[in-house]
């Protein structure tokens, strides 16, 4: 037993060194940490520049954040990135670990090149908190400002052992109430300097509390809802519908609009209009809510984007909350692109509402158009998807695919694309206009079907006859009609004759309308037979024209002899006048009683 | 009311159609030759118009002719064609005066008010759905809003929020109530407020605007029916002056300078200067400066006044937890300095004639 036991304590010491500095093995350790805590707005935006040294035999390909357990709900936002000679928007890959034993959240950064024994790293950190401002005291009457604290780490939170850190602290004013002094932070205006802290454990906190004027405006979303409407005719249309309330201190006692309106500083932590930044080719801008549309906003088209400074409808104070639907229309140019039958979408998941946005809880809604297939969905962010929905508006069979996702505590950072690819047979576009083409030609045979079918019961012999009638009767006066137009062409030729003395041109006219007029007695007279054998008085009628008709037709020739006379020199002019008006008054008579008669039929 | 007009429409309508079809019938129509309803073919009406006629065939020889023809006619085609063609202008013109007219005077939402700036740019004064919507989201799902019936349907449509009375309320006593509640001064009308639970309170002001709608003009309504009901505590009399007239300024009646309505409408409103030339607290209505401005409220606070000042909305505070009282305790004030009367023989849990006992010895029995 007694010699077991140097044996046992060797082996747990082994593994407590192996288990217990699984950080400190890696040799890593912050030189010089500068760290800027900027709390002017509602939100906490830690950055720090670490220069990150390796200490250790081996060369390491990540490193760890750490965030302290008090503050990890709160986090919004958290990023790193490797600081070179030239401009770096790599942003380095974080995946989440857990340090045994230890408290809070661990990230593990993926470095671009491993670093190598004894090199040194600069690196950037940013973390974005959000509620983590509380207002204290906690309501306040509209006079009065608005006082917050905050309460944080003097150090930094890290694994690794920090030999020198500063932490600068920008506040919203320079009115401070209290503030937590460790080593004597020096204070100018609104920046507090915590001098530099040398030799700092690893896992070290102490606890900063600063108790501070903030009168930025403290909106939050708690909730929004985007819906994005694709549709392959060539528009995009967007639509946010938000939930927003106003979390700073609750406002106590009354609301005096007079207060509000005469002195500049009264609800001073009230917000009274904001600006939203929208993509640069949006139309056809919406605001309105439940009850209507709201007439209080501006919208200015930029070169690079569209603002609209949104006006609630009240202010809003402490407590108080309000709800809209802002929309707009896209040209789906500028985010569909489309080889072949592969379509992709790429559009931001979340927008610009106000800045330094928070957001409680997102709700993305995609609709594809019908028939879309393949669905794949790439986002720069994880995000909850939720499953696929199905949409039906106008001229819809079958359904449009709507992607949901939804995720909480967002800010401005999260403001990036998404990808939607798809696949979409460009033959289903025709659906939609083939779809109102069918309806109109379904509803119009039959309405034709309709009215040819006859549900009489009972066979009536007279309504026949009757109809029979009817029919020849109009047959009948399209050719009396189509006679008389004859006589018009006549006199046209006879017109054309005395102007060119062309003896040909009238004889062959007289021919064509001796011609046509023989047809069509004929056909009048076989139809007057027809009428006869049904029974009908109305053949006495058109025996009665046919005969007038005869009159007419001797009229004009009579005139068109007259017009050979005269062109031949045969007539004087004014005799011809004379014979002229008389035969052209004899015929108006004729036809008008022809008129008549075919009135009467 | 001007949208009344719009009941002659079908008269209107009748007469100018006999009219206009009348003067087409004159002036479209060949008047000269035919009697009878035109029931024929076209070709026949043209074949005989030109048989007669014949006016349009370029012969030098028929245009003696043509002109004598169309000197039997009447009326030559230009004037046809122009007072038809004048008839048509007129009736497209009426057509784009009618949406003009629709669009500006008979589709005045009365929610939304409009007011035109000397550049005749349009201001818009949504003030009413800024404070229905305020009612919407930041009171309580079951808050119970007490105003004048006129209101009702706005603010349950919306703000959602449950009314006292409103536009199709018939039972005339509940009117009443908040009538007298409106006429009273503040404790009066707040116990009739805690009787009915009521939260919040809504009135309408158009003294900064001039909106002439608002409820003090309604004032001497509420007061009659409150009157009818309760004709012992509300008398319409009382709040015109001695000489019968209804002022709002130093000259009017106390008891209308002391109501609710008054207090409510004019609440802060005498700091208020809204312009240069007339004194702070000049009400824009009634054209006057209003006479009570130094206005204190015990039970009610100020929730909401919209933009303009046009909805005001006050929050009935419940009764404080301890009332100090009105009066001074009474004190009681001793004369003399108390001296007891009682014995030894005489002090309260003494027993008379308690029996003494010895021990060893026999009780004598007295």
């Amino acid at each position: 037993m007694a010699r077991k036991t140097p044996v046992l304590a060797a082996c747990l010491l082994l593994l407590l060194a192996a288990v217990g500095s699984e950080v400190s093995a890696d040799g890593l350790v912050y030189e010089d940490v500068k760290r800027t805590v900027d709390l002017s707005t509602h939100l906490a935006k830690i950055t720090a520049e670490i220069v990150l040294s390796n200490q250790g035999p081996s060369a390491a390909h990540n490193f760890i954040l750490g965030i302290e357990a008090e503050l990890v709900p709160n986090l919004a936002y958290i990023g790193a990135s490797v600081k070179g000679d030239e401009e770096d928007d790599g942003t380095l890959e974080l995946q989440q670990t857990t340090i045994q034993g230890q408290s809070g959240a661990f990230y593990k950064v993926q470095l671009p090149s491993s670093l190598a024994a004894g090199a040194q790293l600069k690196a950037k950190l940013e973390m974005t908190f959000s509620h983590v401002l509380q207002p204290f005291p906690s309501q306040i009457t509209q006079a009065e400002r608005q006082l917050v604290v905050f309460q944080g780490n003097h150090y930094m939170y890290s694994p690794y052992p920090i030999r020198s850190q500063t932490t600068r602290v920008r506040l919203a004013s320079k009115t401070v109430e209290s503030y937590s002094k460790l080593g004597n932070p020096s204070k100018n205006d609104e920046i507090i300097e915590y001098g530099p802290f040398r030799d700092v454990a690893p896992f070290s906190e102490d606890t900063l509390k600063i108790h501070y004027e903030n009168n930025s405006p403290f909106l939050t979303i708690s909730n929004i809802v985007r819906t994005i409407e694709v549709s392959h005719w060539g528009n995009i249309a967007v639509e946010e519908t938000i939930n927003l309330r106003h979390t700073g201190a609750v406002l106590k006692g009354p609301f005096s609009r007079y207060d509000y309106q005469r002195q500049s500083d009264s609800g001073i932590s009230s917000v009274k209009s904001f600006k939203t930044i929208l993509p640069a080719s949006a139309q056809d801008v919406y605001y309105r809510d439940e009850i209507g549309n709201i007439s209080t906003s501006h919208l200015q088209v930029l070169d690079d984007s569209v603002e609209v400074e949104v006006r609630p409808r009240f202010p809003l104070f402490g407590g108080w909350k309000t709800h809209y639907m802002i929309g707009y229309n896209l040209p789906s140019y500028e985010y569909l692109y489309t080889l072949g039958d592969q379509y992709s979408l790429k559009m931001r998941l979340v927008d610009h509402v106000y800045d330094d946005q928070v957001i409680d809880f997102l709700t993305v809604k995609i609709i594809l158009p019908e028939g879309a297939r393949n669905i794949q969905m790439d986002t720069p962010y994880k995000i909850d998807r939720k499953p696929n929905q199905l949409h039906y508006t106008y001229l819809d069979t079958f359904g449009r695919p709507v992607l949901v996702a939804s995720k909480s505590n967002l800010v401005e950072h999260h403001i990036q694309d998404v990808m939607v690819h798809y696949n979409f047979n460009r033959i289903l576009m025709l659906q939609e206009p083939l779809l109102v083409v069918g309806a109109f030609y379904i509803l119009f045979f039959t309405v034709i079907i309709y009215v040819r079918l006859d549900f009489a019961i009972t066979k009536d012999p007279a309504a026949e006859v009757r109809m029979k009638v009817a029919s020849i009767t109009e047959q009948v006066l399209t050719l009396v009609n189509k006679r008389l137009g004859l006589y018009r062409h006549m006199d046209e030729v006879v017109n054309r004759y005395k102007q060119s003395r062309d003896t040909g041109a009238l004889n062959s006219g007289r021919k064509t309308l001796e011609a046509d007029h023989r047809n069509l007695t004929n056909e009048i007279s076989s139809l007057q037979a027809r009428l006869k054998a049904e029974g009908s008085d109305l053949a006495d009628k058109v025996g009665e024209v046919q005969k007038l008709d005869g009159q007419v037709k001797e009229l004009v020739c009579r005139s068109s002899q007259e017009a050979e006379r005269l062109v031949a020199g045969k007539v004087k002019k004014e005799a011809y006048i004379e014979s002229e008006k008389t035969l052209s008054g004899k015929r108006q008579e004729l036809v008008g009683r022809i008129d008549s008669l075919l009135d009467a039929l | 009311m001007v949208r009344l007009m719009l009941t002659l429409t079908p008269v209107v309508c009748m007469l100018s159609a006999v009219a206009f079809s009348s003067v087409f019938e004159h002036y479209m129509g060949d008047d000269t030759k035919r009697e009878k309803p035109p029931a024929e073919d076209s070709s026949d009406e043209d074949d005989k118009r030109n048989s007669g006629n014949l006016y349009d065939k370029a012969g030098k020889v028929r245009k003696h002719v043509s002109e004598q023809e169309k000197a039997e006619e009447g009326l030559g085609p230009n004037i046809k064609s122009i007072v038809t063609m004048l008839m048509l202008m007129l009736l497209m013109m009426f057509a784009v005066h009618c949406t003009w007219v629709t669009s500006n005077a008979y589709s005045s939402p009365s929610v939304v008010l409009a007011s035109y700036n000397n550049d005749g740019t349009r201001n818009i004064l949504d003030d009413f759905r800024e404070a229905y919507y305020w009612l919407r989201q930041n009171t309580e799902e079951n808050a119970r809003v007490m105003s004048w019936w006129d209101y009702g349907y706005q603010i349950a449509g919306m703000a959602n929020r449950t009314t006292l009375v409103d536009n199709n309320t018939w039972n005339n006593s509940h009117i009443a109530l908040v009538g007298k509640a409106m006429s009273s001064n503040e404790s009066a009308a707040y116990q009739i407020m805690r009787s009915l639970d009521v939260d919040y309170v809504l009135i309408i002001f158009g003294g900064v605007i001039g909106y002439s709608g608002d409820d003090i003009n309604k004032f001497l309504w509420m007061v009659r029916i409150a009157e009818g009901e309760h004709p012992k505590d509300i008398r319409e009399s009382d709040y015109f002056t001695p000489q019968g007239e209804f002022r709002v300024d130093k000259a009017g009646s106390p008891t209308l300078l002391n109501c609710l309505m008054y207090k409510m409408s004019y609440y802060r409103f005498g700091e208020m200067q809204l312009d240069f030339r007339t004194p702070p607290g000049f009400d824009r209505t009634r054209n006057a400066e209003i006479g009570n401005k130094d206005i204190k409220f015990k039970h009610l606070e100020e929730a909401f006044t919209s933009e303009h000042w046009l909805v005001r909305i006050y929050k009935v505070k419940k009764l404080e937890n301890r009332e100090p009282l009105e009066h001074k305790l009474r004190s009681v004030v001793s004369r003399q300095k108390f001296t007891s009367k009682k014995t030894a023989k005489r002090k309260r849990g003494h027993i008379k004639n308690k029996l003494a006992l010895r021990k060893g010895k026999k009780l004598q029995k007295k």
